[in-house]
């Protein structure tokens, strides 16, 4: 942000300022159509030649690309769709069994955390219907679901859902994420990082956070990271899987403070 | 337009009124419009605001639970926390990252977890004990810093007012 003269920057003027960038978030889908990996170029700055070396890079491994929307929900909502999206296209029951009990065991760790479940199951039966429904065929195309992922009682609760099943996983996992939360941010505790970092709707989510949802739905993703950043390297976009090593199902698309998906070719 | 919302309000009113929590009571102001509710807190006992009595409203938007909702007093209030038109101002009507209240990183925000019961009991438990940090009324924050039987004396009054209006 630019620096303000806070004398006369009053807290209406952040209001104010805070509402336009929501009404311009607002105007781009929530989750996008594919497109093909080519209109990248005009999402960044098409003069800066580092960026567009990279994009070249990634142009030999994926076709298409899909926005969405840069919320702070963009990095969830982008992993459960494609999560979702497999489904399904793979009709994979043994995958979608795992996926739903994954959602199950969630519910009751949380309640057994001491969250509320009269108010969790509101999100909780909402995301688990939608599983349910891709299951039995009812959602049957990958534009059906689109169209579910952006259903205005929908499209929340699921996102919502998903941040209390990663925090519910990050809790009990602690002693593995711990010792990254106190080196790269200045919560003590888990549960102070989980409420201010992850639990709350619309919050960016960090690496741990990233690293924590794979592994609490057992999915292997594989981020590309194209910034403006010269790498002192032959390979100029930065490749991160997670979990380290593993083979990646799913495939996104990283610029510092946003994530979209990425199809292999 | 999100039906969640109202299902949400709708849920949590119905389980306020079978199982009222001490403190407080809970209505709509208006039966057709479930996202703007009249709420009554009694002044907490062994506290300055004992014996009040006081009226406020809840509003909701259609983005509720994701945000939070907003509340005010109409009763006229003397409190740091709460704006000289009654709006109130504590870390649990804003979401995280919301820093620009200088809210300490500790302090409870708002989930969508939390709902128009946890606000309540944060609201009553906000009279008896303010938050010097923020303070939304910059008068009586100074008051209660500085001059606490000046402060005692003119909550007193304002209760006193509270009573009459009933």
């Amino acid at each position: 942000m630019d620096h303000v003269d806070s004398s006369s920057f009053s807290m209406s003027d952040y209001e104010r300022q805070q509402e336009e960038i929501e009404s311009e978030t607002k105007s781009s889908p929530i989750v996008g159509d594919k497109q093909s990996i080519e209109s990248l170029r005009q999402a960044y700055n098409p003069d800066n030649e580092q960026v567009q070396k990279k994009i070249n890079e990634l142009i030999q491994n994926y076709s298409v690309w899909r926005t969405v929307r840069g919320d702070g929900n963009c990095f969830i909502r982008a992993f459960l769709f494609s999560v979702c999206e497999e489904l399904v296209l793979k009709k994979d029951t043994t995958k979608q069994k795992h996926f739903q009990s994954v959602l199950k065991n969630s519910l009751e760790s949380l309640v057994n955390l001491g969250y509320p479940e009269m108010l969790l199951d509101d999100f909780y039966s909402v995301l688990d219907d939608l599983v349910t429904e891709i299951g039995e065929g009812k959602i049957k195309s990958v534009d059906e679901l689109q169209q579910r992922f952006v259903d205005p009682d929908t499209k929340d609760a699921i996102i919502c859902y998903m941040r209390f099943l990663i925090s519910a996983y990050m809790q009990l996992n602690g002693d593995e994420y711990i010792p990254y939360v106190l080196g790269t941010t200045d919560h003590v505790t888990m549960d102070s990082y989980c409420k201010t970092e992850l639990e709350g709707m619309y919050k960016e989510v960090d690496n741990i956070i990233v690293s924590a949802t794979c592994a609490a739905c057992g999915v292997s993703l594989r981020l590309e990271c194209v910034d403006a950043q010269n790498r002192d390297s032959t390979q100029q976009v930065q490749t991160i899987t997670f979990p380290d090593q593993s083979e990646p199902t799913i495939f996104m698309l990283y610029r510092p403070g946003h994530y979209d998906i990425l199809y292999k070719r | 337009m999100s039906n969640h919302a109202a299902l949400r309000l709708g849920k949590e009113l119905s389980e306020l009124q079978k199982n009222p929590v001490e403190g407080f009571s809970a209505g709509l102001v208006d039966d057709s419009n479930l996202f703007e509710w009249e709420v009554f807190i009694v002044g907490p006992p062994d506290t300055l605001y004992e014996g009040g009595f006081f009226r406020a409203t809840l509003k909701f938007t259609d983005e509720y639970p994701n945000k939070p909702p907003v509340m005010h007093f109409l009763t006229p209030m003397w409190h740091p926390n709460i704006y000289k038109d009654g709006k109130v101002c504590i870390s649990i009507l804003h979401p995280p990252g919301d820093d620009e209240y200088g809210y300490e990183k500790s302090s409870e925000r708002w989930l969508p977890i939390h709902s128009a019961e946890s606000v309540l009991i944060s609201v009553i438990s906000m009279l008896s004990a303010p938050n010097d940090e923020s303070p939304a009324n910059i008068d009586a924050a100074k008051q209660w810093r500085e001059q606490k039987d000046e402060y005692k004396k003119k909550v007193k009054q304002f209760v006193r007012k509270s009573q009459e209006e009933m």
